[in-house]
């Protein structure tokens, strides 16, 4: 999965889970830590889980406490998903 | 890391609140249920099982760090033989509790461990889920958890004699849930019951002791914890109408929703517990 398809992967997790945010996202670019943009713990990790089901893969769990920027879920997904 | 205020926002809904629902002797923390079928035999279970790992006995100094209402202290001094111990609470009704049990021998403090200065040192340590305290989720999400970790564990080796054992208990996170009402219980228990704190996964551990303690043995005790749970939650029941009328609605709804979340989080394998013996790296 190339870095591209990771991000638009990840804007369309976040767009299943707030569509507002997600516009907002487009604005305020990958490197804005997650609760900045208004995204709590929960939201946050249904995000995880929406893109898991899409990815059909689990995420190591030690991994998804560390998850600060959106980038990190980009990295995150290139790194599970080849 | 939880501050005075956010910790007694745990431990200072009121001293009889907690003796209505723990086991007799206060222990806030997961009892060893092999082999017995009550809390109170558990609870003793569980602090025999630290005896022998801090190595506790007659002429031992022994350091209780987040000493809660003192059930650890009274064991340790008035079963195992211990006649010299010092516990470290941040939470002033624990320490008043301590204290009202007049216990030969003990001496206990409200003190953060960051501000612990001993005037000897510890042959014996035990610390039953305080560590839980240490990192708060923000810390842990920056990266910066196992620092904090690991300067806990500096400190209690400069606190302690070569030789000296180390009884260690912490909640574990394990698996991340992903159903959206158990991640909103979990933040309801994070945030609102335990605020500054968040339990560490056993890694965390791993990676800290070094280079100051040996890790000779880890056990994990997640339906223990299930079961512990259930019995708080049980007995907390029992209460309802004088918890309702001397506490309130909102904490009596609030542990329901708290314990019920524990008895859940262990069944799930969202959470589980372990108990170490450590060895200090002389
Ligand atoms: C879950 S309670 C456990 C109490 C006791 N060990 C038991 O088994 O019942 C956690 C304890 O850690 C203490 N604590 C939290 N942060 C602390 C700190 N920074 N320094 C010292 N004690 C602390 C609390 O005051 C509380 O007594």
């Amino acid at each position: 999965m190339t870095n591209e398809q990771a991000v638009a992967l990840v804007k369309a997790a976040l767009h299943e889970i707030s569509p507002a945010k997600a516009a907002e996202l487009e604005t305020l670019g990958l490197d804005t830590r997650i609760r900045d943009a208004g995204i709590d713990s929960v939201a946050a990790m249904e995000m995880v889980g929406v893109i898991e089901e899409r990815l059909e893969v689990t995420f190591p769990d030690e991994d998804l406490a560390q998850l600060n920027r959106f980038s990190d879920i980009v990295d995150l997904i290139t790194s599970v998903a080849h | 890391m939880s501050n005075q205020q956010e910790v007694e926002v745990s431990y200072d809904v009121g001293n009889e609140f907690f003796r209505l629902w723990l086991d007799e002797k206060m222990n806030y923390t997961c009892g060893n249920w092999d082999g017995v079928d009550t809390l109170e035999a558990a609870q003793v279970a569980k602090l025999e099982w630290h005896a022998r790992a801090a190595n506790v006995g007659p002429g031992k100094r022994l350091l209780d760090i987040g000493c809660g209402w003192g059930a650890n202290l009274e064991y340790q001094t008035r079963v195992k033989g211990c006649t010299d111990a010092v516990g470290i609470t941040l939470s002033r009704s624990q320490c008043e509790e301590v204290n009202r049990r007049n216990l030969p021998g003990v001496a206990a403090k409200v003190c953060d461990y960051r501000d612990f200065r001993p005037d000897f040192k510890f042959d014996s340590v035990i610390s039953i889920c305080m560590m839980e305290h240490i990192a708060t989720p923000e810390e842990v999400r920056e990266g910066k958890h196992i620092g904090l970790y690991r300067d806990f564990f500096r400190r209690i080796h400069g606190w302690t004699n070569p030789g000296a054992s180390f009884g260690l208990q912490t909640i574990l996170r394990n698996r991340v849930p992903r159903i959206k009402e158990d991640l909103e219980d979990i933040g309801f228990v994070t945030y609102k019951i335990f605020p500054g704190g968040l339990s560490l996964r056993l890694e965390d551990i791993i990676k800290a002791v070094n280079p100051y303690w040996e890790i000779t043995e880890v056990y994990t005790r997640r339906e223990d914890y299930e079961k512990t749970c259930a019995e708080w939650l049980a007995r907390l029941r029992k209460h309802e109408g004088t918890i309702r009328a001397q506490w309130g609605d909102v904490v009596f709804d609030d542990y329901d929703r708290y314990l019920r979340t524990c008895v859940r989080g262990f069944h799930m394998h969202y959470q589980s517990l372990a108990q170490y013996v450590l060895r200090r790296i002389d």
